[in-house]
């Protein structure tokens, strides 16, 4: 990694979240306060004050802990990075970060096209309803992962336009361009798709997939 | 809780649960990868519930024994 994308890196990380610390926080005293009601001495569960602590403990540390966990969660596995740690995205993402490539996702990351949050970017819908998808969506893959899963990787259905088109519809470039304009109908119901044909190169490598 | 052994086991059992629980949430928050994030937030979440869901018991049936219910 050279040192301009370390720091931009560093910059983006900014080490572990607030969020988290909370977490981690309320985290260790619960577990603290468990151990001391009902390891150290049993009868503590017996006096109002072992009750009571024991109540906030499983009704509101550990039910907030959870939550406060769930969305760090939601927000870290939009990352590029969360999605290389599977060893099948390998070559994906190394092709996003090789100056080399040609391929049309290298090309909007290499840019910076889209800042951040490239591959959740251009692998999920519209809106919350589209967010929640690409989550089950991402809950059908590690259970893939795990399982096993056909090679060659493709997408399980055709690639929806929408996703292109939230940026680049409002762009005059784009609605001025002939070919956008006497397929428009096409375009927007994914009828014929942005990549391929004589449009768009391919947004990845075919054999990305191999290379793990 | 001044019952039968068996609502302390319960709360025992509760307090482990939840332990795990917020154990497998710290190993998602240090060791954030696929695995341990669907880990912490079906297993730890099903935890969680089933100690709230135990304490409930232990509760309702102190609240019993004394009279309040």
């Amino acid at each position: 990694m050279n040192p301009f994308e370390e720091s931009v890196r560093a910059a983006n990380s900014g080490g572990i979240p607030l969020v988290a610390w909370i977490v981690i926080v309320l985290s260790i005293v619960s577990i603290a306060l468990i151990l001391i009601i009902l390891a150290k001495n049993p009868k503590n569960m017996s006096v109002p004050s072992g009750k009571w602590l024991l109540l906030i403990v499983f009704f509101i540390l550990s039910p907030t802990v959870y939550l406060l966990n769930f969305s760090v969660a939601i927000e870290d596995s939009k990352k590029v990075d969360f999605c290389n740690s599977c060893h099948v995205m390998h070559g994906y993402v190394n092709d996003l970060k090789n100056p080399d490539s040609e391929y049309l996702a290298s090309a909007h990351y290499q840019s910076r096209w889209i800042a951040n949050d490239q591959c959740f970017t251009c692998h999920s819908d519209y809106g919350l309803f589209g967010n929640m998808k690409a989550k089950m969506t991402g809950i059908r893959h590690v259970w893939a992962y795990y399982t096993g899963y056909e090679t060659p990787i493709k997408l399980y259905t055709t690639y929806n336009n929408k996703i292109c088109l939230r940026c680049h519809a409002p762009t005059l470039a784009f609605q001025e361009e002939d070919m956008h304009i006497e397929y428009a109908e096409d375009i927007l119901s994914s009828k014929t798709s942005c990549i391929g044909l004589d449009c768009h190169v391919r947004p990845h490598p075919v054999e990305a997939w191999k290379e793990q | 809780m001044n019952n039968p052994g068996w609502t302390r086991k319960l709360v025992l059992i509760a307090g482990i649960f939840n332990i795990i629980a917020l154990l497998t949430i710290l190993l998602s928050i240090f060791n954030f990868t696929p695995l341990t994030l669907i880990i912490s937030v079906s297993v730890g979440g099903a935890l969680i519930g089933l100690s709230v869901l135990l304490y409930i018991i232990v509760v309702v049936t102190d609240l019993r024994e004394r009279g309040v219910l």
